[in-house]
């Protein structure tokens, strides 16, 4: 049965090449970010190999940071968290741990590993957050605050909280959920000791694991990844989108996300633009873009860098559905942004965010999933009508297949080349997924982004967080094998 | 060629492409893998970390038989790492000197071998700084006073890995002439093993403010020094709101009686992080007598002055509680709502602890028993006599 008549051809053959251009600019635009992300990897790995960090370390001159964790019922991770924020290799630094009303075990826990003390401490309210309950200090570590605050259903309002306590002059975002290596702050604030006057955040890559309170070494004393497949893959996405695009984009001047999980920012910028909105749903990228936006306006001097290193592991969604609502979110709180900045595209006003980076973030992620939605919509017409060339479709597949694991092939190896600190046997699991991304992952991802791109549509403004990955009573990891 | 031929052929040079990085990746890393290995090989041989210069020959021999089958580019870039032990450093220094010879190594230094890569310029300059080469000092100043802010990095952290005076002469210069960031500096000055107390003094009366500011901050580490309290209590008056404050800070530090009566002036100073500093450099000195000075900082009109004042206050420890009580019935909010901080703060473990820990003192040891006597007797006393004054514990709001 043949239905190739009328106005079905032309949309196939219409979709088709439009799909393949589309394609093609995607593909021409990644392999001009890989360039830029190698040089980038390239420089930064040197410029840390001839870096003093053991003369940083005992220097009385380094800046002092505030470091700002926000929890929501993270009873699972929290003291592993903290742990590893007060292990910090670094001169001078305050933990502000913002407990965002928690109704689980979060605070008696923090209460009980840290002996906590209540009292009334100075704090100046400059940016609005929901009501402070209880102010506790640590007297095991005095750098150690607890802020016991009214939940608010959003993570910036925690933030403000946070950053109306801070006392330093930078501050870090980062996740009660996640694991710190020794030398996060150190290797990012490096950077802003360098030129504290025109670095204004830094961003740093971190890897995704389902139980990130392990310390993951392989025998050989390497850094393993995860056995779990699904983690593995979020893993790659984030080494992808650090390794193989932040850099490129640090590089040009239009980093535009600064990750909350872990994000260094100066204080008195973040305080001029009036604190975090709690007016979308992801706040990091609201502000990165915020902070562009004025800067670029105002023609004044600032940076925000992303580096190479990877800094903490934090806990990735081990099933499909709770992956799905992570995604979602993302996808939803990008297109608030996108759309909020919308005339910031194509401005040459504001350099190479509004050339290059805005553009990038409209055509190829917000307007990716349309993109996609239309080709399957198409393919579907295609096969029932029997337009198909089946050999064609699949030499194609196969392309899309290869050129998409090619990003991650060259993250890995800007990674290796740069740490050496995965064993071998892992890297070459990590390479021979690339290709599988697209099956095994890329559709759930692009469901989580039309899902995301469906409750934009509709103005959904929810703040959905993922159920943490079960654990065992005694903490075994092996309850977690799939 | 029809469609399907253009995509197939697209589609090999696609899948070679991705096999071919992803071969190179693994071959890399085996290449990478195998040098570590030969390294470790020569380490064990050695005897741990042991200097080249101590080896005997034939072990020297092995060692740069295995250095003279890395590449050029990779010694240099090894040279270069201040992570690596010293050991491998001395070992590719050698091998450097001995492939390349000293002439070549110099121009690279130079910066004048024709190329334009700067880590192969910071790489000859290690190389030069690891064997004290008597040009060294010429040519970190240079890099120094370079633009490219990698190259002048690296001659700062070389500088002070040489540790001389000459060298800190260099670094003192670049502070002068703002050839590079003033912390970093500060930072290799300020780790020297070397004294370099009496470059710093003169730059005391410099004419320019930073460098005054640099000089102030950096002698905090030499505490025994005669005079110096003196010196920088002269300073209380510097017309720079930065070198005052920098006096108040390391007063703080290297205490003495002049220390404590400059810290004093500097409370009345006009500009508000002065009065903060020297509020926390009588803290930082315990000065418990003179917590009459301090608490009326609870009601200054700036709140980091305020704030500086509260720790400050809290830091002398307990025996204020008669100064800061006093304050309780101030007409002002902030030095009521102060005052009842600091006397619940005083209360601490921290408190506690320092009582135990003062072994000098030559009456009877507190037991824990009597300090716990005294502490509920403290804290019994602050809880009644704050509602007395008019404050309630359970609405208290600060600032």
């Amino acid at each position: 049965m043949t239905m190739a008549s009328g106005w079905l051809p032309i949309f196939v053959e219409v979709t088709f090449f439009v799909c393949l251009i589309y394609m093609g600019l995607l593909f021409a635009f990644i392999v001009a970010m890989l360039i830029f992300s190698s040089i980038e990897s390239r420089y930064r790995s040197r410029q840390q190999e001839v870096e003093d960090y053991e003369g940083l370390v005992r220097s009385r001159y380094m800046v002092p940071v505030s470091i700002i964790a926000c929890a929501y019922n993270e009873e699972v991770m929290v003291l592993v968290s903290v742990a590893s924020l007060l292990s910090q290799n670094y001169p001078e630094f305050e933990l502000i741990l913002v407990d965002d009303g928690s109704t689980d075990a979060t605070l008696s826990l923090l209460q009980r590993e840290y002996d906590l003390q209540p009292g009334e401490y100075f704090y100046r309210d400059i940016v609005p957050c929901k009501p402070v309950r209880a102010i506790y200090r640590s007297r095991k570590d005095p750098r150690l605050v607890v802020v016991h605050k009214e939940n608010a259903g959003n993570h910036a309002d925690a933030l403000n909280c946070g950053i109306n306590f801070a006392r330093y002059p930078y501050f870090c975002s980062v996740d009660g959920d996640t694991v710190y290596l020794p030398n996060a702050l150190l290797k990012a604030m490096s950077l802003v000791a360098t030129d504290p006057a025109a670095v204004v955040g830094v961003a740093s890559f971190f890897g995704v694991s389902r139980a990130p309170e392990f310390d993951e070494r392989g025998t050989d004393g390497g850094r393993t990844v995860d056995r779990h497949l699904l983690s593995n893959f979020q893993h790659l996405d984030l080494m992808r989108s650090f390794v193989a695009y932040r850099l490129a984009y640090s590089r040009l001047g239009c980093m535009l996300c600064n990750p909350g999980a872990f994000a260094i920012w100066r204080r008195d910028v973040i305080l001029e633009v009036g604190g975090f909105s709690n007016g979308f749903s992801s706040e990091d990228i609201e502000m990165t873009f915020r902070i562009h936006e004025k800067f670029r306006r105002e023609k004044r001097p600032y940076r925000i860098l992303s580096l190479p290193d990877m800094v903490a592991r934090t806990e990735g969604p081990d099933s499909v559905s709770a992956l799905v609502r992570q995604r979602t979110r993302w996808q939803k709180g990008m297109l608030e942004t996108v759309w909020h900045y919308r005339y910031m595209l194509f401005r040459p006003r504001y350099g190479t965010v509004g050339m290059i980076g805005v553009p990038y973030v409209v055509i190829f992620e917000a307007l990716g999933p349309l993109m996609l939605a239309l080709s399957f919509v198409s393919l579907g017409f295609a096969i029932w009508a029997q337009l198909y060339d089946w050999p064609l479709y699949l030499v194609m597949m196969e392309i899309v297949i290869f050129a998409g694991a090619i990003p991650t092939t060259v993250a890995i190896s800007l990674h290796d080349a740069a740490y050496r600190d995965y064993s071998l046997r892992d890297i070459i699991r990590m390479l021979l997924l690339g290709p599988l991304d697209l099956f095994l992952y890329r559709p759930i991802i692009i469901y989580a982004e039309l899902r995301g791109t469906w409750q934009f549509l509709r103005g959904d403004r929810a703040w959905d967080k993922f159920e943490r990955n079960v654990r065992l009573a005694n903490g075994k990891k092996a309850a977690l094998a799939p | 060629m029809n469609r399907l031929d253009v995509f197939f052929f697209l589609f090999l040079v696609v899948f070679f492409l991705w096999f071919g990085l992803s071969a190179y990746v693994v071959l890399n890393r085996l290449l990478h893998d195998f040098r570590v290995r030969a390294l470790c090989k020569a380490q064990t041989g050695l005897g741990a970390s042991t200097a080249l210069t101590r080896l005997s020959p034939e072990r020297s021999r092995a060692l740069h038989g295995i250095l003279a089958r890395l590449p050029r580019r990779v010694i240099y870039r090894i040279t270069a790492d201040v992570s690596q032990p010293q050991w491998v450093s001395q070992a590719l220094s050698a091998q450097i000197l001995s492939r390349w010879g000293l002439p070549r190594v110099l121009k690279e230094a130079a910066g004048q071998d024709g190329g334009s890569d700067r880590w192969r310029r910071i790489s000859a300059l290690s190389v030069l700084t690891r064997i004290h080469n008597p040009r060294i000092h010429e040519l970190l100043r240079q890099a120094l006073a370079e633009k490219d802010r990698n190259i002048a990095a690296a001659a700062v952290v070389l500088l002070g890995k040489l540790q001389d005076e000459k060298a800190a002469e260099i670094l003192i210069l670049a502070l002068r002439e703002e050839w590079y960031t003033p912390s970093r500096i500060a930072t290799q000055l300020d780790n020297f093993a070397t004294p370099v107390a009496k470059l710093l003094l003169p730059l005391l009366v410099d004419p320019q403010p930073h460098m005054r500011y640099w000089a102030v901050a950096l002698l905090s580490r030499y505490r025994g020094f005669d005079y110096l309290a003196a010196l920088l209590a002269l300073l209380v008056g510097d017309p720079d709101a930065s070198v005052r404050k920098a006096v108040a800070q390391t007063l703080g530090i290297i205490g003495g009686r002049e220390a404590v009566s400059g810290a004093l002036k500097l409370l009345d100073d006009p500009v508000d992080f002065v009065r903060a500093n020297a509020a926390r450099a009588l803290g930082n000195l315990a000065q418990v007598k003179l917590a009459g000075s301090v608490t009326p900082l609870l009601a200054d009109r700036e709140w980091r002055v305020r704030l500086a004042a509260r720790e400050a206050l809290v830091d002398m420890g307990p025996a204020v509680r008669h100064d800061v009580t006093a304050q309780l019935t101030s007409p002002d909010d902030f030095a009521r709502d102060g005052a009842a901080e600091v006397l619940m703060a005083i209360q601490s473990p921290r408190v506690r602890k320092q009582l135990t820990g003062a072994p000098q003192w030559n009456y009877r040891p507190l037991t824990r028993t009597s300090i716990g006597k005294t502490r509920r007797k403290v804290e019994g006393e602050v809880k009644d006599s704050l509602p007395r004054f008019g404050f309630d514990l359970s609405n208290s709001k600060f600032s």
